[in-house]
């Protein structure tokens, strides 16, 4: 991994648990599934990592997560990708054992997280090679972000876009206020005081892709 | 940076390259032309942009003859209808696939084709869709257009993307088409019409059924297990909508057309390895326009030769079920595996220690540690029913890389050869004969089914003659018709799609869509999509 995508990785790992608790909780309280212990029914640990039995409610649907082995498929349904880059390949390759077999929502573990987060991330570059290279008009997810400029250039409008973008595309729902103001400020704060070029452009994207598109919202199915 | 952006502009070009050749085109027109006795002769006009096609796959009802009619392209022909129809297929609708020569290629042409279906016996038949399929494709997603001003999901859109997640096996934009067309279904009380959009989409097949066949068809039984013979058959008849208990009895397997790019010499490729299957999941082909039916399994015989396979009986007797279970043992893991895999019932749950002992083998001790209580007690429980039917693979091994029968085999060691003793037996059933000489001795493949008494027949709910036969094939027809088949693919579709094990307050619902899995002809795809879309699954 070059030294700019860990950089960008690391940021992400330190953000990607606050944006997983704050999106984790509604999707499941909302829909009544639980975990922890067998006898509990609304009780136990509902955070993503609990290793509690996996409680059938009637007539409710059970939240499952992401098969592992569809986990590139899944990311490249969201943006329309139909090819991966060497690198992309060599991710998935090295990291898809980490990830869940089963899809139960109760095998989330955090090196599981972790490899989401690296595969996520070179999808992401995928996807921006991929509308680099065509017209804004063209673009599903960055339609708004001028990748020849810096990112002094980007506004929160622009910035609001690209998330609604990715929320509507990998979330199937829009992003509440104040899961935008979260990864908006992160993305603009994790950059501060850096340089003011072209590549740093496409790294604050890499980074607002990546958060979002490994989030609990996106993998839940 | 400069490295880098270089890099960026090599992979642009080969992804620019890739989407222009893995480019998919299939197109399906609904047709619903019935043909019969008394409407002898029915065309359609199809536009076709590019006139080129690999594949022609026609949804028929009743297709059951294969000489009941006759298909003419632009005036050529002409082509025989249907390859493949048998009577098993009377009352059903089949997928047939149309493989053309090349000269049948050249009479479709650019722009409107003319496909005209003559009736010539039989009582009649309905082309009810027709597929052109050209360029077999890789796995492609499209980019889709983004209401960036959208409001959120309604309740028929998040419902439309629930049934879509759990059938198509991955997410999909809000936004995209199939999502738009799915909440317009639900909201007019036709969630089993959106079902089935969902199952239209490459996914089902690509990982929800192949995820379903992966855990069945090897011990591991898990969903890494790499695409197999066993696994392509199985993904294929969900496909054409064949009757599921032909996955236990059918001579037929699913194998890619010859348009995919794959090795594909029957011996190399598919009897002695599985590189044909292999190649063709590294490669990413999109399962559904790929694959293929063939009739008439086939298997090794002496110097890489091939002969029709005598007993064949659908996925027990693949390449990857001989492979994991008739790999050197005592053939007792097949009978297990068939029970596992098709009854849901593991060896513990239909063992009886009140079973008749007389087809135990002699190798199994009867007085295990100097007592005879231990054996009369545990060991009997099992062998009692499992040796019972173990007779069903008498001539079945799996060595050297494949599949061998008794019958082609002289009894010798090395490739060519097979041990046997007797002769016809594959000698594994008979070995460590020492142990308890008055034992059952396996001198042909007949099988008696002791798993009988009250509590096995509530279990398996059996039906018809299966008190005893010969084979595996015939073992296959009582497994397949037995309530425990029918209530284990309704099980194993509810595991696929609802993410865990039902319920015990779900007993009655799972009952009530197995009598629904038989009523529809033991259609596996009519089944994912009405357990999509139940309560149980969906929620309410």
């Amino acid at each position: 991994m070059t030294k700019k995508f860990k950089f960008i990785f690391n940021k992400i790992i330190l953000w990607i648990f606050l944006i997983l608790w704050a999106g984790a909780c509604q999707p499941i309280h909302e829909r009544g599934q639980t975990f922890g212990s067998s006898g509990g029914s609304d009780s136990g640990d509902a955070s993503p990592g609990g290793n509690g039995d996996i409680v059938a409610l009637e007539k409710t649907r059970t939240a499952t997560v992401v098969r592992g082995h569809r986990y590139l498929d899944a990311l490249n349904s969201c943006f329309g990708i139909n090819n991966n880059s060497n690198r992309t390949r060599q991710t998935w390759s090295e990291n898809q054992g980490t990830l869940s077999e089963s899809g139960a929502a109760n095998s989330i573990t955090s090196p599981m997280l972790t490899a989401m987060t690296k595969i996520s991330a070179e999808v992401c570059n995928d996807l921006i090679v991929k509308e680099r290279a065509v017209a804004p008009v063209q673009r599903q997810i960055f339609n708004s972000i001028n990748f020849t400029a810096g990112p002094d250039s980007l506004s929160p409008t622009q910035l609001g876009s690209v998330v609604r973008r990715i929320a509507r595309s990998c979330w199937g729902r829009n992003e509440t206020a104040e899961e935008s103001n979260l990864l908006i400020n992160t993305t603009l704060e994790s950059f501060a005081g850096g340089a003011n070029g072209a590549q740093e452009t496409i790294d604050h994207m890499i980074f607002l892709c990546s958060a979002m598109s490994s989030s609990f919202s996106a993998f839940e199915m | 940076m400069g490295t880098i952006q270089s890099k960026f502009d090599f992979v642009f070009s080969l992804a620019l390259v890739f989407c222009f050749l893995s480019k998919s085109q299939a197109q399906t027109v609904e047709t619903n032309i019935d043909i019969s006795e008394a409407n002898p002769d029915q065309s359609i006009t199809i536009d076709i942009p590019d006139g080129q096609i690999e594949i022609l796959r026609l949804s028929v009802y009743d297709p059951d003859y294969p000489d009941e009619g006759q298909m003419f392209i632009n005036g050529q022909g002409p082509i025989s209808l249907f390859p493949g129809g048998n009577g098993g297929f009377d009352g059903q609708t089949i997928n047939i696939d149309i493989s053309l020569s090349e000269e049948q290629k050249n009479w479709f042409q650019p722009g409107d084709n003319q496909i005209q279906f003559l009736w010539v016996r039989s009582s009649g038949f309905i082309v009810e869709s027709i597929s052109i399929i050209g360029e077999v494709a890789t796995r492609s997603y499209d980019a889709i257009s983004i209401n960036e001003d959208g409001d959120d999901p309604t309740v028929f859109e998040l419902r439309a993307l629930n049934i879509y997640k759990r059938l198509a096996g991955v997410p999909t934009p809000l936004d995209s088409p199939v999502i738009q067309r799915m909440a317009a279904a639900i909201q007019q009380d036709s969630s089993l019409e959106a079902a089935q959009m969902a199952s239209a989409e490459p996914g089902f097949l690509n990982f929800v059924v192949r995820d379903m066949a992966a855990r069945m068809s090897t011990r591991e039984e898990t969903v890494k297990t790499g695409l197999n013979d066993f696994i392509a058959t199985f993904v294929g008849a969900v496909r054409d909508g064949l009757d599921a208990r032909t996955l236990l009895t059918g001579d037929y397997f699913y194998m890619a057309s010859p348009v995919a790019v794959v090795p594909n010499d029957l011996v190399d490729d598919l009897l002695k390895s599985n590189n044909h299957f292999q190649t063709l999941e590294e490669d990413q082909y999109d399962l559904g326009p790929v694959l293929t039916r063939v009739d008439g399994q086939q298997l090794r015989t002496p110097g890489d030769g091939t002969a029709p396979h005598p007993d064949p009986a659908g996925v027990l007797t693949s390449r990857t079920f001989m492979e994991a279970h008739a790999s050197a043992g005592t053939n007792r893991r097949l009978v297990e595996y068939t029970m596992r895999a098709f009854a849901c019932t593991p060896i513990e749950g239909w063992s009886d220690s009140t079973s008749p002992d007389i087809r135990v083998g002699r190798d199994v001790d009867r007085f295990p540690g100097g007592e005879g209580a231990q054996y009369q007690s545990t060991c009997k429980a099992c062998h009692a029913n499992m040796d019972g039917l173990r007779g069903a693979f008498a001539r079945f091994n799996f060595a050297d890389g494949f599949t061998k029968y008794a019958d082609f085999y002289n009894s010798e060691s090395g490739p060519d050869g097979m041990f046997q003793a007797p002769i016809g037996v594959s000698s594994k059933l008979n070995q460590n004969n020492d142990v308890f000489p008055s034992g059952f001795r396996a001198v042909d493949n007949s099988w008696e089914n002791f798993a009988r008494s009250p509590a096995n027949q509530r279990l398996f709910g059996w039906r018809g003659t299966v008190a005893r036969g010969a084979g595996v094939g015939q073992l296959g027809r009582i497994v397949s018709e037995s309530q425990a088949f029918s209530r284990c693919m309704v099980q194993r579709v509810f595991e696929e799609l609802c993410g865990r094990s039902p319920a015990d307050f779900e007993s009655i619902a799972i009952q009530t869509m197995a009598a629904e899995f038989e009523n529809s002809t033991y259609n596996l795809k009519k089944l994912f999509e009405t357990v999509a879309i139940r309560p149980e699954c969906l929620g309410l």
